[in-house]
């Protein structure tokens, strides 16, 4: 690009910049909430992950990490759970918050069962 | 028990935290790049209400499949979930397009005027200047939609995005040398285009 190109692309920035600046009211209004809805479904797909559990089969890894405060392990172990349980998560009925997941009939979180 | 039930508290306390952190940093980005990006958008399609649909399913695409990955791979990885996006959009519109060409249609003509383009401009221009800008606007908007999709998109991208070539080229899903290919040519054609509005200052 020579020093002109460099001096045309600069002035295409600039007005292309404030045609974003100059959006008007119902536009910004429109896109705040799209924003929104969009930052309010990554809620609901945390949601979903801090209640969902992890299988039978991973509770004694779970068990160890806690033990050892391997925070890496522990993240790993509860992620491949998270994915297994998405779906299948309910409260434990007698100890209610506490999730378990019915289909795989992970405990481990949950004192009374 | 106790222990271990205190440690899995102690994990989700700290996994919701990480997790609001993310939230925040997530409206910072999404935030930041909106209007750019319903600018381009709209550029694309030439229609303020699919643009907006589209940056809305981008920002949503990005959310829900990208939202765990570093944050500054955000920026392509939004922008090609955008770009797709458009891609598709103007796939399923080139027929439609055509026949509204052909039927004399102009895709403007149900707009209706917005009240709040009459507000005072907030930057406090002049008229006469906001009208100097508005023409090349208006040119600079012509001369865009003008260009082939990946032009136009190469151009955006690299120019006003400011991502670089691989950058670029992961937004648009094709080769780096590709990306040069689309944006050389872009410029090249904007150049000749607008003259008349921005060849005098040059």
């Amino acid at each position: 690009m020579n020093p002109q190109d460099d001096e045309f692309l600069k002035q295409t920035r600039k007005a292309l910049d404030e045609s974003a600046d100059s959006l008007d009211g119902a536009t910004l209004s429109r896109l705040n909430q799209a924003r929104q809805k969009a930052l309010q479904s990554a809620v609901a797909i945390v949601t979903a992950w801090l209640l969902s559990s992890t299988p039978d089969e991973q509770a004694q890894q779970l068990q160890l990490a806690y033990e050892e405060q391997d925070m890496d392990m522990l993240t790993s172990v509860v992620s491949a759970g998270a994915e297994q349980c998405r779906l299948n998560t309910q409260r434990c009925p007698e100890c209610c918050p506490t999730p378990y997941c019915s289909a795989c009939s992970h405990t481990a979180q949950c004192t009374r069962q | 028990v106790a222990k271990l039930n205190t440690n899995n508290d102690r994990f989700l306390k700290t996994e919701q935290d990480n997790e609001l952190a993310q939230q925040q940093a997530l409206n910072r980005f999404l935030a930041g790049v909106e209007r750019r990006a319903f600018r381009m958008a709209e550029i694309a399609t030439g229609n303020a209400q699919d643009a907006l649909d589209l940056v809305q399913d981008a920002m949503l695409g990005l959310v829900k499949s990208y939202a765990h990955k570093n944050e500054a791979d955000w920026e392509p990885l939004f922008h090609r979930m955008l770009q797709n996006r458009i891609r598709d959009w103007y796939r399923r519109n080139t027929v439609r397009n055509k026949l509204r060409g052909w039927l004399g249609m102009s895709s403007n003509e149900d707009e209706h005027h917005d009240p709040i383009q009459t507000a005072p401009d907030p930057h406090g221009r002049s008229p006469e200047e906001h009208m100097r800008n508005s023409d090349s606007m208006n040119a600079l908007d012509s001369a865009l939609k003008a260009l082939p999709l990946r032009q136009q998109q190469a151009f955006l991208l690299r120019n006003w995005e400011c991502l670089d070539v691989a950058q670029t080229a992961v937004a648009m899903g094709c080769s780096q040398s590709s990306v040069k290919t689309h944006y050389s040519r872009a410029v090249k054609s904007l150049r000749v285009s607008l003259t008349d509005h921005y060849g005098e200052s040059l």
